[in-house]
């Protein structure tokens, strides 16, 4: 049996990619992850008028100084469920599944997390799972943190929600959002693959050549196992009438 | 606690983290397969972290710790989002912090002024 110490996950650990690289996914990431947190940012929040803010007394204590800006009632229950989301994507990227002779994986929950809170919600949920995981757990390097959170928190979630929308657009109703569930997820684990295998290839670590068949014959049999855990999850979330959030706000 | 509405969730990934303490298949996953087949997985460097892979130096057995360490870090992480909700100032701060802000939603803000 392995020890566990040996076992680095689906994170890029440390040393694999070289510092360019390292320093540019983490600047695409930064300024992606910007982007995202002024959306949820602007959905969250509502423009106060100068008329309420000179009346508002006491509930200008949550108003910071200078700010026009307040949180709608609905952020709060929104926060929560980013919060709890995130929890139950960090404890399901630590259950390991076999998928063939001699290789497992996990959940990556990017699209979960997408149709649970919203793209942009989910964006962010997923990186703040990968911050935690380096930080705390070495499960992943901290010098490529930005190149984890470009793969599986942009193009494993925001990107691959794209997918799911487009579908959802060609196949209408119930069977649409199912089937766009399953070929989101399965892209989402795949096209991270397949980023990985670039960054890997462009750091000179391994051709790409190699690389990219390997990786992608091991991740798109990640993929299907992804997809029909989400379609399981967000069947349990929907029966236990938890509101799908991705609906309501930052839709496109 | 006051938001006692997404508790289950939370319940539930605790119970996978005591779940996947036992039953996680310790094979090396997609990236550590390929890696390893490929013969560069020598060049992957730990880096120093408090529990390295769900994992700390200790009496206990690597399940255990695993079980305890995962919990922590699903505590840890609802934390940061309920903090988030006691420090709402911060996310709905002053917009000078967020000029960027201004230019992305330009349009938008010019018709919420106007309502």
């Amino acid at each position: 049996m392995l020890k566990i110490s040996e076992d680095l996950k689906m994170h890029i650990p440390n040393g694999l990619l070289d510092p360019k690289v390292s320093a540019g996914t983490a600047f695409a990431a930064a300024a992606v992850l910007g982007y995202c947190f002024a959306r949820v940012r602007q959905a969250l929040t509502h423009l106060v008028p100068e008329s309420v803010l000179a009346g508002a007394g006491q509930m200008a204590a949550n108003i910071s100084e200078g700010s026009k800006r307040m949180m709608s009632t609905f952020a709060e229950n929104h926060i929560m469920k980013m919060g709890a989301v995130a929890s139950l994507i960090f404890a399901a990227q630590m259950l390991n599944f076999p998928v063939a002779a001699g290789t497992s994986g996990h959940l990556l929950g990017g699209i979960l997390a997408a149709i649970a809170l919203g793209p942009f919600s989910g964006t962010i949920v997923i990186s703040v799972v990968l911050l935690v995981q380096s930080i705390f757990f070495a499960d992943g390097g901290i010098t490529a943190l930005g190149a984890n959170i470009l793969n599986m928190a942009i193009i494993g979630t925001l990107f691959s929600y794209y997918i799911y929308y487009m579908v959802n657009n060609i196949f209408k109703g119930r069977s649409g959002f199912t089937m766009g569930i399953l070929i989101a997820s399965f892209f989402s684990v795949l096209l991270a693959a397949i980023a990985c295998s670039f960054e890997i290839a462009l750091s000179g670590t391994s051709p790409l050549s190699i690389v990219l068949p390997a990786m992608a014959a091991v991740h798109s049999r990640i993929g299907i196992a992804e997809g029909l855990i989400t379609i399981i999850a967000i069947e349990i979330l929907k029966a236990r009438k938890f509101e799908l959030d991705g609906k309501v706000i930052n839709e496109t | 606690m006051k938001h006692k509405k997404y508790l289950p969730l939370v319940l539930t990934a605790i119970t996978v983290a005591i779940i996947s303490g036992f039953f996680s298949s310790l094979l090396p996953d997609g990236l550590e397969r390929v890696s390893r087949s490929l013969y560069f997985t020598n060049k992957a460097k730990e880096s120093p972290a408090v529990f390295t892979d769900y994992n700390f130096s200790g009496p206990l057995n690597p399940e255990l710790s695993s079980i305890i360490t995962g919990i922590f870090g699903i505590l840890f992480i609802y934390f940061i989002f309920h903090a988030l909700i006691h420090y709402q100032h911060i996310l709905a701060a002053s917009k000078k912090l967020f000029r960027i802000e201004k230019w992305i939603f330009r349009k938008e803000l010019k018709e919420e002024e106007k309502t």
